[in-house]
């Protein structure tokens, strides 16, 4: 697309133009480029414009259908009902949905209407693979919009997505498949039940290899969240890491990336490590530090090991967290607060009397600390031994990290995470076709070409624009 | 119909009468009168006093199953049938009873040692500190997390802190309670913490009342490598135990063969690439 002025309407009869065209060649490559450039042909069209196509394709009844669900007004005349290509027919359905999600003033139920009659009426006239990315977006418009019209908890939503899902498996369509697993996810995760998710993902393999990246970092996402409620933090931290490294780092994305950062402070806080200071935002990403500031005030409690801080913290910033959905998981980092505390008392100290481990901590009791530091010893969290007679701590000899193997350990795992990128690099390449020599004499122009796609990419993404306002 | 509102009558009467045995054994054909109505899963296109109706009859079977000294399993099944009636899809007036009857979930979550179950519940609720009667629970799953165990102790011991009498009676019901939950957590900590202690204290750390008590729990842990000697309680083989698998870990570290292995894959990749 140039980025000479277009009219109104233009580029979306330009792309309708253009998928018909490239329908015969079943090729994913088209469909991706107009995909990517959905917003742009989204912000791109207009009321008027997007009624006229909308009559052009289709028949009457079945146009004043959609004109009204998408709150469009049309007064010219209807055409005949033309044969329609698949690819147009998803494109322009897709089209209306976005349209009519960005708009003020559309009635939310009428938009989850819409999603349904654009999901019954592809599932019902094609079974083509070249749909399958439109198939999946306007799955994602669908749920989106019984999200905004507060129907997720209806019984009706959630069969119709698991028959789509098993339609979608059995025809091997993974981006529909990949894209009903996450919002599946979504929303047990967003009616709180964890339980039932987590059989979900027991239950379903996700198709890694096939989906596309933001996808897969949203299905990480939600994977972590919910190991996270089960406690596993460990696998929790590793997921999140993967969807924060899989989420594009573009502005469509920031909403998704600061969901995900407070996430991944909170689940390595609860292992019991401190996230670096950059974690919290820094210079190159100033927009991670406001929303992230709440729990930045956590950690500094946690790494002071200071209870009363902590519970101020967590009082001030309580409707910040809740909005968040990570109230639950923030109260849990008390007893983390405690552990550090002492592991900071144990470092500290050689020996201690228990009294003043009760006084540093604030603790009611003496008896208290008592049973926490031993707590603290079984845990692992410090190497210590308690003598009741005479009521004091004594820290034994820290063991030398570097005599282990585990600096070694740690260089292999990294070695080897570098050398499976390169490997994984190398695989994605795309090559040259053999005939060299006409590619050679386009190469200025696919030079250009790629310019264009560089600063198209800057201004959208793969990543849909509502994942602005992604959180709970 | 008829029979179910005469069985409910009865029930109800039985209740109020407190003969809870009468009261459980009408649970099971009430249960089964519902489930040939398909109430027992809730949906917005019942009416909704017959789902309030529903709600409450199942609510009392509940707490009737434990006056009845029902065993923790059936009153957990009752439990997780009334659940779905909270669903906010039903559009139902909350319940009375909604948060004691939660609360009493999560204590048992927590009894049998369940604490993702525990916290999968715990994300649904919103202020549990601001309920007595999940606030408990809460307070106690924090205790035994922290190791602030003799809070814990005082907390399922001291009736006076229970927030009603069917916690109590659900604590005490099984045989594997909170209290050898708590003992046996305070055993394993103090292992690890101690190498030895009189034996009067270790009496005192792990809530034991006579002598004869400590020596059956410490006999039931003498391969864990505990004894009594004269009158302190050693759990020294603990330290040896660590000593023992440090000199492992260090024959298993001059293990050259492994270094020798993954440097000769590394140059393999490099010499790949370049």
């Amino acid at each position: 697309m140039s980025t000479a002025v277009v009219s109104p309407g233009e580029s979306a009869q330009s792309a309708v133009t253009y998928l018909s065209k490239s329908g015969t060649s079943f090729d994913s490559r088209f469909t991706l480029k107009i995909l990517r450039n959905l917003p742009t042909i989204r912000k791109q069209v207009d009321a008027t414009n997007l009624a006229t196509l909308i009559a052009e394709h289709y028949d009457e009844t079945y146009a004043k259908t959609i004109l009204d669900l998408a709150n469009l007004n049309y007064s010219g005349e209807f055409g005949q009902s033309v044969p329609i290509s698949p690819e147009v027919d998803a494109f322009l359905h897709l089209l209306v949905q976005v349209w009519a999600i960005n708009e003020d003033g559309v009635d939310t139920e009428k938009l989850m209407r819409l999603g349904q009659l654009s999901v019954k009426h592809l599932a019902d006239s094609y079974n083509r693979r070249s749909l399958d990315h439109f198939n999946s977006k306007i799955w994602f418009y669908y749920v989106r919009a019984a999200e905004l019209s507060k129907n997720l908890f209806s019984r009706e939503l959630y069969s119709e997505m698991m028959t789509a899902y098993r339609t979608a498996c059995l025809r091997h369509d993974f981006e529909t498949q990949s894209m009903l697993i996450t919002l599946l996810l979504r929303v047990l995760i967003f009616t709180n039940q964890i339980g039932t998710a987590s059989d979900l993902v027991a239950k379903t393999t996700f198709p890694e290899g096939n989906a596309s990246n933001s996808l897969a970092a949203r299905y990480h996402y939600y994977l972590s969240r919910i190991n996270a409620v089960e406690l596993d933090y460990g696998t929790a931290y590793e997921q999140i890491t993967a969807a924060i490294r899989k989420s594009p780092h573009t502005p469509a994305a920031t909403g998704f990336l600061q969901t995900a950062n407070k996430l991944s402070v909170l689940i390595e806080l609860l292992t019991g490590d401190i996230p670096a200071r950059r974690a919290f935002g820094s210079r190159e990403q100033p927009e991670l530090i406001a929303p992230l500031q709440p729990y930045f005030a956590l950690a500094k409690a946690v790494r002071a090991g200071d209870v009363n801080q902590f519970q101020n913290a967590l009082k001030t910033h309580e409707a910040a967290l809740k909005k968040d959905g990570n109230l639950a998981l923030a109260r849990r980092l008390r007893q983390n607060v405690i552990k550090t505390g002492i592991r900071v008392i144990s470092l500290t100290y050689s020996k201690i009397p228990l009294k003043d481990i009760c006084l540093k901590l604030c603790l009611d009791s003496e008896e208290s600390a008592e049973y926490m530091v031993a707590k603290a010893i079984r845990d692992g969290v410090i190497d210590a031994t308690i003598n009741h007679q005479k009521g004091y701590m004594q820290s034994l000899d820290s063991s030398n990290v570097y005599a282990s193997t585990d600096p070694q350990e740690c260089f292999d795992e990294r070695i080897k995470f570098c050398m499976s990128l390169h490997d994984d690099n190398v695989k994605s390449l795309r090559y040259l076709s053999s005939d060299l020599k006409d590619d050679l004499r386009d190469l200025q122009e696919a030079r250009e070409r790629e310019k264009e796609l560089v600063s198209e990419m800057q201004d959208t993404s793969d990543l849909d624009d509502d994942d602005m306002d992604f959180d709970f | 119909m008829a029979s179910l509102q005469k069985l409910s009558r009865d029930f109800l009467s039985a209740f109020d009468e407190k003969k809870y045995d009468n009261a459980a054994e009408i649970i099971p054909k009430l249960k089964l009168e519902f489930a040939k109505e398909g109430i027992l899963s809730p949906t917005p296109k019942f009416d909704p006093d017959d789902l309030l109706a529903a709600r409450q009859l199942m609510e009392m079977a509940v707490l009737v199953s434990i006056f009845a000294n029902r065993t923790q399993d059936e009153v957990e099944r009752l439990i997780s049938e009334v659940q779905p009636f909270y669903s906010p899809n039903l559009g139902l007036p909350k319940s009375d009873n909604e948060n004691k009857i939660l609360g009493l979930y999560l204590l048992l979550a927590l009894t049998n040692n369940r604490i993702s179950e525990f916290h999968s519940a715990l994300e649904n609720i919103d202020n549990p500190e601001d309920d007595k009667y999940l606030n408990y629970p809460v307070l106690l799953e924090r205790w035994l997390m922290e190791g602030a165990y003799d809070k814990a102790w005082k907390a399922i011991t001291d009736t006076n802190q229970f927030p009603s009498k069917e916690f109590m009676i659900l604590m005490k019901s099984s045989s594997d309670n909170l209290e050898a939950t708590v003992r046996n957590e305070i055993a394993l900590c103090l292992e690890k913490a101690y190498t030895s202690l009189p034996v009067h204290s270790a009496k005192y750390l792990l809530y034991l009342k006579s002598d004869a008590d400590l020596q059956t729990f410490v006999a039931e842990r003498a391969e864990r490598g505990w004894q009594l000697q004269a009158q302190s309680l050693l759990f020294k083989t603990e330290v040896e135990k660590r000593i023992a698998e440090e000199d492992e870990e260090i024959s298993v570290e001059n293990n050259e063969e492994y270094l020798i292995n993954s440097v000769l894959n590394y140059a393999a990749k490099v010499d790949v690439i370049v």
